[in-house]
């Protein structure tokens, strides 16, 4: 008993780290039905140079953070401008390669800058596990638990209650509408790759302690969007509940049937979720009336 | 079929291209050799991922995959059960192709988000399991294949180059009849619109599988002749940049054609040999190469080479209608004479839907016999556009039932009811927009064309006769609504009207019993719906197909029908001829709105 | 005979005899009067770069040196190398051109396993001598080939070093094991396998195996913590093991923690921060080269920042593969010079053979023979001190 409760905590706790990569898929899907393949490497990015500014140039923690994340949304937004809106009205398969083209070139952009760097971003908190109830949890995994549900309450407030976001939710239903209605896409759309971009920034700097930082390490990014997909990629909470729940899934397949299979767990779940409800676990079906 | 000029040339080229490959080993030594062979092989896997994603509209992340599967498959055969490496590599072909076409039926009610999801998964997946079975073929180490055998006699690279020209060629070959026929056009249709293709008798789940096990099954053989030329398999040659080095290679050339394959996957092997000094620099190279190509150059090499250089086909002076070609007869094949008595072509009995909580019919019911026009008018949102949906089955009602020349449909589905005879244009057109005008018609002679892909894939004689049967009729078609000189523009360069009328002919080109037009005059100026209003008359008397037709111009509605149904917020409010109609007070109130004191 | 027969005669054997002994002069591929042309394919970009950078940097350096010199016998070292991505396809292909286009003399240090495993069977048959020093991979070596040579211990040695210091040093009672699904980490458990059933005659409590790429590892872990084993063997790479190795520790496990070659640089200690400490793992090469101040080796380090990177060296450079690249070209140049000016690949191979405890102080001893072309199944046993460094603890063997 004990055991499972272990491997379905920390099946939380990693689920947890895919629910703030995974966030940022979502925010991007919502807002421009874009399915952004370097949402990882972005991560990666932020993490890069967060680390960029503490490690090197000394600054304190918090700039550093703060700094990476504001830097990241302006490259974000730049990518918006150059990378994407030439493709807006493309069909869906160039966007989703144009963001895996991009992806490689920030990865192969780093490893020429900064060599196969292997580093580790101190966490503001300790790692050191204490027990509860004969599990053993950390004070860093229990706030990043926190972190990534806080983010996910912000964000859900931020599309149904301000203006700007309800502003983008309205430009991906409908962007002639949206225009017509003067919203402006253009500026709709650098903002919210901007805060996409910004998100996965912060998310690198928080997940680095607990996966370490390399070139590589955007390659979890896929396992938040497979965990979106599996919740519901077109509503939120659902997406986010997804990510808990692939982490649950892959531990508890990992620890109770191979180890080595649990990619491959993961996957045929969500082959025989998506057969069944095509629209995720808590997905709202998207009718499109034929 | 009298082939262009530019096809005659391009099938020179490409004859030309196969012979200096063949020859190749006399003149290349044994680096440039390999070089060569190599991007071969990758080409047959790019021609997999062009069929795949360019012709049928699909996304693969996965090719890799299935290169691996037939890899594995093959070095298995032959070294642990000593199978000839000539059998083995379709057999794992074979495997794969099985595999992609399990891996297809996901597909089937995903949008193309959760499909390269999949197929991204896949690729993956595979990877993973190869390397974590350590006993099927030594996991991560790999496994040597021993030089291919022919007759007993071991083929050195010199001479299997010439066998992988020869499986090359007769691909692509086979690749090109199937674009060339039915299911070519099918694929096609699918990518560009999925609604009107079910609607022409497409059956979308079998060519969506189909499209996958043809993609898997090219690089299967990709993979086997892989390994044969490496003579070693491990997983790290299949891992995911390889499926994503496919697909670039594929958009480089032009990712809808063939040819394209040729030209990306050759220019993509090559590279790395050219770009050897760069290496930091290459992934970096690679990723904006792919990215310059989706942005400025998406229809690849060949589609630049296309616009640039071929000339449009010569647009006839469209500016004064379309003319009707007196006394079109329609081939006999087309001609379907039948009879029903007591209006027993169709039969709507109480027929309900609801879309999420809004009652969108309830309670229709309507009779239709042979040689009648019947109409249905109603204001907007009256549910005119769904009692269609229903009827040619893109929807399925909630209650109700539709019997069609006695036979209950209720349950068929929308392909199927094209077979059944039933056929439809859109209200706001769904052509088949990158195809040709007269393949759009040929489309939709789908479901009377009966030759299999095998057959297709072989060119068999029967094949090639109904293939040009068809051809003739959807021609005729063509100058039965009067567009016969736009045969070989491009569907969507089409102006409005001719667009509506090319849409009527698509749907004829099925042999119908019953058409339904969905406001089909529509954004007509008069002279067009002059026009229009013969053509229907004409398609009921002299092809003796009834019709049912949504409109909304009364000259039309009253003129041609012989009787008016009268729909409002998804009721049946009145039915009879149009001149009761034109009086029915419920009518005009539903239509102008109550009298308002 | 006729005159004229007799010079035409004499014409014919003239012209024989110029053919078989200039042709003889020139047979040798990859030799010219004044230049020998030596080769390499390894990853030069993509995630295992590190490795091919390292090795061709020792490989350049020596170069460099040498030419200063006048190079071997009157002749230059004309250094041929390509970048394979760490990918199989792409070593096919630089392989060939290393050798049929690049008629290369001989081939040095090599790809990783995966890279280099494929191309074995053109190597042995076109009987180019290859000298490796980056693929600790057993199959290289098997079949045997009289053109491959090894200059450090394979994955067999090293797992042997480390699985014996756990045993009998550290007596070790529970073992267990964690290690990658590629053939280096299923090297290391084979021999974990073999050696606790038939040499220590322990059972392992745990074997766990994740895929590269893999950022979480707590299935596994706590799979190994439910079996109580007190030691645990990670057989990774130094990123993965970083991971590892605080994961373990987030989770409870008190296991002592041991490592395989790749753990043992110092990536792995910036990657675990403190949790690293006690850490022990096997070094190919008696000294850490990013620290060591064996002379040598600091020679090296300097001769290799004033060349290549006046501005400072990337992370983890210089690595063991610096080194052992270095010491490949060492060996190289011996048996270049050993054999003389009449040089040819059978020659070489002969030299390379007669090679006995070759040493410039940057690996263990190089020994070849007729029969055996692994240079050493010498490993050090190091471990990560207090402060964060690595320090030498012991010299291991197998048997």
């Amino acid at each position: 008993m004990e055991l499972l409760s272990q491997v379905l905590i920390s099946g939380i706790t990693l689920g947890s780290l895919y629910a703030l990569v995974g966030l940022g898929f979502v925010v991007i899907y919502r807002a421009t039905k874009v399915v952004n393949f370097a949402q990882g490497e972005m991560m990666m990015l932020g993490a890069m140079l967060a680390l960029y500014f503490y490690s090197d140039l000394q600054f304190p923690y918090f700039l550093a953070f703060m700094l990476a994340v504001v830097l990241s949304g302006v490259f974000g937004a730049g990518l918006e401008r150059f990378a994407y809106r030439p493709l807006l009205n493309a069909p869906v398969v160039t966007l989703i390669l144009a963001t895996v083209a991009v992806g490689q070139m920030i990865r192969a952009g780093v490893r020429i800058l900064r060599g196969s760097e292997v580093s580790r971003f101190p966490s503001i908190l300790s790692a050191d596990p204490f027990l509860i109830g004969g599990v053993a949890v950390t004070p860093l995994s229990l706030s990043i638990i926190a972190i990534a549900i806080l983010l996910v309450c912000v964000f859900m407030l931020f599309f149904r209650k301000t203006k700007l976001g309800k502003g983008m939710e309205a430009t991906s239903e409908n962007r002639e509408a949206a225009l017509l209605v003067g919203i402006s896409v253009n500026q709709t759309f650098s903002l919210v790759w901007a805060t996409s971009s910004g998100l996965a920034a912060a998310a690198g700097v928080l997940l680095a302690p607990l996966i370490i930082i390399t070139p590589e390490m955007g390659s979890i990014g896929i396992k938040g969007f497979i965990g979106a997909i599996l919740g519901g990629f077109n509503n939120i909470p659902g997406a986010i509940a997804g990510c808990f729940l692939l982490g649950i899934i892959e531990n508890l397949g990992g620890v109770y049937i191979a180890s080595s299979m649990k990619d491959v767990i993961s996957f045929v779940v969500l082959v025989l979720v998506l057969t069944v409800k095509p629209q995720g676990i808590f997905g709202a079906a998207e009718g499109k009336r034929a | 079929m009298r082939p262009s000029p530019r096809r005659h040339v391009m099938r020179g080229t490409m004859v030309l291209v196969f012979a200096a490959c063949a020859s190749a080993p006399l003149f290349l030594s044994n680096y440039p050799l390999f070089v060569l062979s190599l991007a071969i092989v990758n080409t047959i896997a790019v021609l997999g991922v062009n069929l795949v994603m360019g012709h049928a509209g699909q996304i693969s992340l996965g090719q890799a995959g299935f290169s691996a599967i037939g890899a594995y498959a093959t070095a298995l055969l032959v070294v642990n059960l000593d199978v000839s490496y000539w059998l083995a590599v379709p057999l794992g072909a074979l495997l794969a192709a099985v595999s992609g076409y399990i891996l297809g039926l996901p597909a089937l009610r995903l949008g193309p988000l959760y499909v390269s999801m999949v197929t991204f998964g896949f690729g993956l997946i595979v990877v993973i399991i190869v390397q974590n079975w350590y006993e099927l073929a030594n996991g991560p180490n790999g496994m040597v294949v021993p030089s291919p055998v022919f007759f007993g006699r071991e083929l050195f690279p010199r001479e299997f180059h010439v066998a992988i020209v020869a499986v090359a060629a007769v691909l692509f070959l086979l690749a090109r009849n199937i674009v060339d026929s039915k299911h070519g056009r099918a694929f096609i249709a699918i990518r560009e619109s999925e609604l009107a293709a079910r609607g022409m008798g497409v059956n979308l789940a079998h060519y969506k599988t189909t499209a996958f096990a043809l993609g898997a099954f090219a690089a299967g053989i990709s993979g086997g002749l892989f390994a044969g030329l490496a003579q070693f398999v491990n997983p790290d040659a299949f891992v995911f940049p390889v499926s994503i080095l496919y697909v670039t290679m594929g958009i480089l050339g032009g990712i809808n054609t063939l040819v394209g394959a040729a030209i990306g996957g050759a220019m993509l092997t090559a590279l790395p040999e050219l770009l050897r000094g760069a290496a930091e620099y290459k992934d970096f190279l690679t990723g904006f190469l792919l990215l310059l190509l989706l942005i400025f150059l998406p229809n690849g090499i060949v589609g630049f080479i296309r616009e640039r250089f071929v000339p449009p086909p010569a647009k006839v002076d469209s500016s004064d209608g379309p003319r009707v070609v007196a006394h079109t007869v329609l081939p006999t094949t087309l001609q379907r004479r039948g009879r029903w008595e007591n209006n027993a072509l169709l039969k709507v009995e109480n027929l309900g839907v609801s879309f999420g909580g809004l009652r969108a019919l309830q309670n229709v019911s309507l009779a239709l016999g042979s040689d009648e026009i019947l109409s249905v008018i109603g204001p907007n949102g009256a549910g005119k556009t769904t009692l269609f949906n229903l009827i040619s089955g893109l929807n399925r009602p909630d209650t109700g039932r539709i019997v069609l020349d006695g036979a209950d449909i209720t349950g068929t589905s929308a392909h199927s009811r094209a077979r059944l005879g039933i056929a439809r244009t859109f209200q706001n057109l769904d052509l088949f927009g990158e195809m040709s005008v007269l393949d759009n018609v040929r489309v939709g002679a789908h479901t009377r064309l009966r030759s299999s892909l095998l057959q297709a894939a072989l060119r068999t004689g029967s094949e090639r006769a109904e293939e040009a049967r068809y051809r003739d009729v959807a021609m005729d078609l063509l100058q039965f609504v009067g567009l016969g000189p736009y045969a070989n523009q491009k569907a969507s360069s089409l102006a409005f009207g001719h667009q509506r009328l090319l849409e009527i002919a698509r749907a004829l080109a099925s042999a119908p019993k019953l058409l339904l037009l969905d406001e089909p005059a529509a954004g007509l100026n008069s002279s067009e719906l002059d026009f229009l209003m013969e053509l229907i008359r004409r398609i009921r008397e002299e092809f003796g197909i009834s019709v049912l037709l949504i409109g909304h111009t009364m000259r039309l509605v009253m003129a041609l029908s012989n009787r008016v149904i009268v729909l409002d917020h998804g009721v049946q409010l009145a039915e009879g001829p149009p001149a009761e109609i034109q009086k029915n007070p419920r009518v005009i109130e539903a239509y102008l709105g109550a009298d308002d004191a | 005979m006729s005159a004229v027969t007799h010079r035409l005669g004499a014409l014919v054997l003239a012209t024989v005899a110029a053919t078989l002994f200039g042709g003889l002069a020139r047979a040798e591929p990859g030799v010219t009067d004044n230049e020998i042309r030596i080769g390499m394919w390894t990853p030069l970009s993509g995630p295992v770069a590190l490795l091919g950078q390292s090795a061709r940097d020792g490989v350049r350096l020596w170069v460099k040196e040498i030419n200063d010199k006048g190079g071997v016998h009157g002749r230059k070292i004309n250094f041929i190398s390509y970048d394979d991505a760490g990918s199989p396809q792409e070593a096919q292909t630089a392989i060939r051109r290393l050798i049929d286009q690049d008629q290369v003399f001989m081939l040095i240090a090599g790809s990783v396993s995966g890279s280099t495993l494929p191309v074995r069977q053109i190597i042995t048959r076109e009987k180019v001598p290859f000298v490796s020093s980056i693929s600790s991979n057993i199959n290289l070596m098997k079949p045997f080939s009289r053109y491959i040579y090894r200059i450090y211990a394979n994955e067999d040695s090293q797992a042997f070093g480390i699985i014996n210091w756990m045993m009998e040093h550290v007596k070790i009672q529970r073992p267990a094991i964690i290690y990658n699904s590629n053939d280096y980490g299923v090297g290391g458990f084979q021999i974990y396998e073999e050696r606790l059933k038939n040499h220590y005659k322990v059972r392992s409590v745990a074997a766990e195996r994740y895929n590269p790429g893999d950022q979480d590892f707590t299935a596994q872990l706590l799979r190994i913590k439910a079996a109580n084993p007190d030691g645990l063997l990670v057989y990774a790479f130094a990123q993965e093991a970083g991971i590892i190795v605080r994961q373990a520790k987030e989770l409870g496990l008190t296991a002592k923690l041991f490592g395989g070659g790749g753990t043992s640089t110092p990536l792995l200690q910036r990657g675990a921060g403190p949790a690293a400490i006690g850490f022990t793992s096997v070094l190919v090469v008696p000294e850490i080269p990013e620290r060591s101040d064996n002379p040598s080796v600091v020679a090296y380090r300097e001769k290799l920042k004033a060349a290549f990177y006046p501005d400072g060296f990337p992370p983890g450079r210089p690595s063991e593969y610096d080194t052992a690249a270095y010491t490949a070209a060492k060996i190289t140049e011996a048996a270049l010079d050993k054999v003389g000016r009449n040089l040819t690949r059978e020659a070489f191979v002969d030299a390379l053979e007669s090679m006995k405890n070759f040493d410039i102080g940057m690996t263990f001893p190089v020994s070849f023979s007729k029969d055996n072309h692994e240079g050493t199944t010498l490993v050090e046993i190091v471990k990560v001190a207090p402060d964060l460094k690595w320090e030498s603890v012991a010299q291991s063997s197998d048997k």
